[in-house]
């Protein structure tokens, strides 16, 4: 890929750490690792997927993004019409000038809207919260969000709990749209989803992705799903990032043995599909009790005593595709073998 | 070779106040000594329920309303679903013929007992009233779904295991007492994807070395492609389609499995941008159903004063494959659950 414009989002060095106290006192006795040292950026336009498992702090990552929780260190970019902020060292007050532009949609349609509000009042909240519109005008754009999304306008003074599952998540996007943001995080917006359902939002996406001029950070651990929506693909392993490349790069050449697993992992899409399966040894480390050297080197295949002692660099692999291990780019790892071709 | 387990027009239905929600509609399958059956659909489309009447642990206000529930227990056959079965018997079977492990490792292990008590109970009841030998059972179970250090793990509670670890441990207790059938309900949909593969590849190991069936009911086609045999693909109470998994997969006939197959995202082999095959609106609501096919408002296919008048009947269209469409047969399915036969409207 070519040198492009300025990204949208740059983050570099982002870490979360929260404090594990004990006793009486609630002395500190160590830090739980959430997020270590995680950098990355996002062009305008694209989707970068973030895959990782339960814990791997792929959420956090999100939520840092948009300061819905305070980093404990990093800077998150963010550069719009030429001008730059770093989010992580706004004030509050500073913030609330940029938050229309970054919205979020969250993975659970029950929890993440208000009950006692009409569909109306939750779509429009943003809309008054920043004083974007008021009057006829508001009427107007939240009308016309909802019938954007596949929500009928007759419907918008019902509350929540008229609504079905896919539906709820249709109006948590036109909440998120409601400020005409360049970002949205979404964190696994159709893991709480039936697969018929799953594909109306999947369809949904892209179309509004072009139409609003949107970027996202699509949050799964879907991997069909994001290898799906996603141009490019970051995967987490407690913490950190391990491998980042396109997503075409990363699903037919893994360069990290984690990533590896993964793929080998997902179940077939058909009976007769041929699969290699790497079943990975024990469990995920524990974030508050790290392993030494590489976190994955307990349950790689491919550790030597390197592994064990010091940390991987972040090799580039290739133009674009980086990954965190030892011996990148010198394993031949499975991949996902695209058949039909 | 006669089946296992053999459950005939089974209907368990809800008398809530709003109405009667018909959560399982005159479903049939069959499952074979040693075979593993699928059992697919969406939330709300009865799978759950289906397998709670076979344990009889359906919870209030839901009722067996008809149908059968035949189990092939050495030699003899019992119906499940006869209400004159008593608690006792019911039971005796329930642990020792059929277990049961369900979807959340994280609630349904007692807290408050530790791992190999929990064993204990089950050998208890059915294999041997030895505590010595209970002990080593429940080692070797621990030992066999691949939990290290069973001897220390063995008085340890749940809350000191990892998700995965409690799915072990839950099937652990299942197969305790070697039961010729095991009802998984989900068992890895709270489960990270590289734990799942290990729970897939653990279940189908076991299934091997105790020669047990297996009803494993999940909404993840890709599941089912990897362990299943045959399939019963369920929608709104009813099984619409059922067949081997290969005819299923390769040869879908109900316009419902056609458009869930190519709803989903397949890894490697569609492309970003190209549209999904969603289904449009979403599934209604079950409370008071209608006697007409479940699908019709959402069909592409649905043919007007046919599909929205009539319940189809499941009919064969090929060698161990049944659908439940019009599209495919004339036969109705009844009220009373017998078969008619559709009059068309000469075209």
């Amino acid at each position: 890929m070519s040198e492009r414009a300025k990204p949208l989002v740059e983050v570099r060095g982002l870490s979360k750490y929260y404090p594990i106290e004990k006793g009486m006192f609630r002395r500190v006795q160590g830090w739980l690792k959430a997020v270590d040292d995680v950098s990355f950026e996002i062009h305008p336009g694209e989707t970068l997927g973030l895959v990782g498992e339960s814990g791997s702090g792929k959420t956090t990552v999100g939520r840092c993004m948009l300061r819905a929780v305070d980093p404990t260190a990093g800077e998150v970019w963010f550069h719009h019409e030429g001008q730059s902020w770093d989010m992580a060292a706004l004030s509050q007050k500073e913030l609330q000038a940029i938050r229309p532009y970054a919205q979020m949609i969250f993975q659970d349609p029950y929890s993440s809207l208000d009950p006692r509000l009409p569909v109306f009042d939750i779509i429009s909240e943003p809309i008054r919260t920043h004083n974007l519109a008021s009057g006829t005008d508001l009427e107007d754009q939240v009308k016309h969000l909802a019938s954007r999304v596949g929500l009928n306008i007759d419907h918008l003074r019902r509350y929540p709990h008229a609504f079905s599952g896919g539906q709820r998540q249709r109006i948590g996007i036109a909440r998120a749209l409601a400020t005409q943001p360049r970002l949205i995080v979404a964190d696994e917006p159709v893991s709480a989803l039936d697969a018929s359902i799953q594909a109306q939002i999947l369809n949904l996406l892209p179309e509004l992705q072009r139409e609003f001029g949107l970027t996202f950070l699509f949050i799964a651990h879907d991997l069909s799903v994001v290898e799906y929506v996603s141009d490019r693909v970051a995967v987490m392993y407690v913490g950190r990032l391990v491998e980042t490349a396109s997503t075409k790069r990363i699903f037919s050449m893994p360069s990290h043995p984690y990533t590896e697993a993964l793929l080998s992992a997902v179940p077939k899409s058909e009976p007769d599909q041929h699969k290699e399966r790497i079943v990975l040894k024990g469990e995920t480390a524990n974030p508050a009790d790290l392993p030494s050297g590489c976190y994955f080197h307990p349950r790689c295949h491919y550790a030597e005593d390197i592994c064990r002692n010091q940390a991987p660099p972040w090799v580039e692999v290739a133009p674009g595709h980086h990954a965190a291990c030892h011996f990148a780019g010198e394993l031949t790892l499975a991949a996902i073998g695209s058949t039909s071709s | 070779m006669s089946p296992l387990l053999d459950v005939r027009n089974l209907r368990t239905h809800f008398r809530t106040s709003d109405g009667i929600v018909k959560a399982v509609d005159g479903v049939s399958f069959t499952v074979d000594p040693q075979e593993t059956l699928g059992l697919i659909g969406e939330s709300g489309c009865g799978k759950s329920v289906t397998a709670h009447s076979i344990m009889r642990i359906v919870p209030r206000p839901g009722q067996i309303e008809g149908g059968e529930i035949h189990m092939e227990l050495e030699g003899e056959t019992v119906d499940l679903a006869d209400p004159a079965l008593s608690g006792s018997e019911l039971r005796a079977i329930r642990g020792r013929d059929i277990s049961m492990v369900f979807q959340e490792p994280m609630t349904s292990l007692s807290p408050v007992h530790s791992i190999g008590n929990q064993i204990r109970e089950t050998l208890f009841l059915h294999r041997t009233r030895d505590r010595k030998e209970a002990d080593e059972i429940a080692v070797d179970m621990l030992a066999r779904v691949g939990i290290a250090n069973p001897r220390q793990r063995i008085n340890e509670y749940p809350h000191q295991l990892s998700g995965g670890m409690r799915q072990r441990v839950m099937i652990a207790i299942a197969l305790a007492c070697r039961p010729r059938l095991l009802i998984a309900d989900e068992p890895t949909t709270a489960l990270d994807v590289t734990v799942q593969a290990q729970i897939l590849e653990l279940i189908n190991d076991l299934q091997d070395e105790f020669h047990m069936a297996v009803l494993y009911i999940t909404h993840d086609l890709g599941v089912i492609a990897e362990v299943c045999d045959r399939v019963a693909v369920m929608y709104l109470g009813r099984v619409v389609e059922y067949g081997t998994v290969r005819e299923i997969f390769y040869n879908p006939k109900h316009p419902y499995t056609v458009r869930l197959l190519r709803s989903i995202p397949k890894l490697g082999h569609t492309k970003k941008g190209e549209p999904l095959a969603a289904i449009r609106g979403t599934v209604p609501s079950p409370i008071n159903q209608p006697p007409l096919c479940g699908f019709h408002d959402r069909c592409e296919e649905v043919m007007e004063g046919v599909c929205n008048r009539h319940i189809p009947a499941l009919a064969e269209v090929a060698d161990r494959h049944q659908v439940r469409c019009f599209l495919h047969s004339d036969s109705i399915q009844l009220e009373d659950g017998s078969i008619g036969t559709l009059e068309r409207a000469p075209a």
